[in-house]
């Protein structure tokens, strides 16, 4: 059971990583429940799958970017709703108006696809390169 | 004297120093170097397969440790050796020194004061 849950873990490793190392660390695996438990091991495997795509992947990047984005259209939805204003209040600019608004979210989510993008296909590159 | 090819990867990390360290005496597989720094530190820092190998593909990367041949045919195929190349062993040598300067300096300021004779 905890061999087949490591094995899983060691398969959702990145490809070329995978390859070089996942024989091996289900060598070690086998050797080192045999003289201990396996929960240290389990917890190793959990942390070197996210450092490998994290870290090592630069997947960090596609992240901060959609974090980016993401703020972005927060804040531009928060300034939609502040549109009903009190009576004898001044008019928004010209530059906040309704169609602009959906503009910049429309950009804004142009922004994170292309973020995305960007980062799957530098992923992938990478994971070719190192294979 | 630490040269400029070396300077960009001192000081190592603990993770390096101890699997270049466990390299440094014969060429090992991974559970031999994992086992080997369990020994060297007296069990205080064990390292993970995960960790290890994270570490392993970095170093051969930088070209500080290397692929060896197998010891014998009957050796289980998923077992890989590795050794330190020259590299590496520079390395290794040029942290060792730091490391000493280091002890020398705690050692010296660390240093309890001599008591006071009565007079």
């Amino acid at each position: 059971m905890t061999r087949a849950l490591y094995r899983s873990l060691l398969w959702l490793h990145p490809p070329a990583f995978r390859r070089e190392f996942a024989g091996e660390m289900l060598w070690i695996f086998d050797e080192a429940t045999a003289a201990g438990g396996p929960l240290g091991l389990l917890a190793d495997g959990l942390a070197s799958l996210a450092r490998q795509w994290v870290v090592r992947c630069g997947a960090w990047k596609v992240l901060a970017g959609l974090a980016g984005a993401l703020l972005q259209v927060l804040a531009l939805a928060s300034l939609s709703h502040t549109r009903a204003l009190p009576a004898g209040a001044l008019p928004l600019p010209r530059s906040l108006d309704y169609y602009d608004l959906e503009f910049s979210r429309g950009l804004a989510l142009l922004i994170i696809l292309l973020v995305c993008g960007t980062g799957f296909r530098a992923c992938v590159n990478l994971s070719r390169r190192r294979s | 004297m630490v040269t400029e090819e070396l300077a960009p990867f001192l000081p190592l990390s603990p993770a390096t120093l101890h699997i270049l360290l466990s390299l440094a005496g014969e060429d090992r597989h991974g559970y031999g170097i994992m086992q080997e720094v369990a020994r060297q530190s007296e069990g205080q820092y064990k390292l993970g397969p995960g960790t290890l190998y994270d570490n392993l593909q970095k170093l051969m990367n930088q070209g500080m440790v290397e692929e060896a041949a197998r010891r014998s045919p009957q050796d289980d195929p998923r077992r890989r050796y590795y050794r330190l190349t020259k590299f590496g062993r520079g390395l290794l040598s040029a942290e060792i020194a730091r490391l000493e300067g280091v002890v020398r300096e705690a050692r010296h300021h660390l240093r309890v004061p001599a008591p006071r004779r009565a007079s």
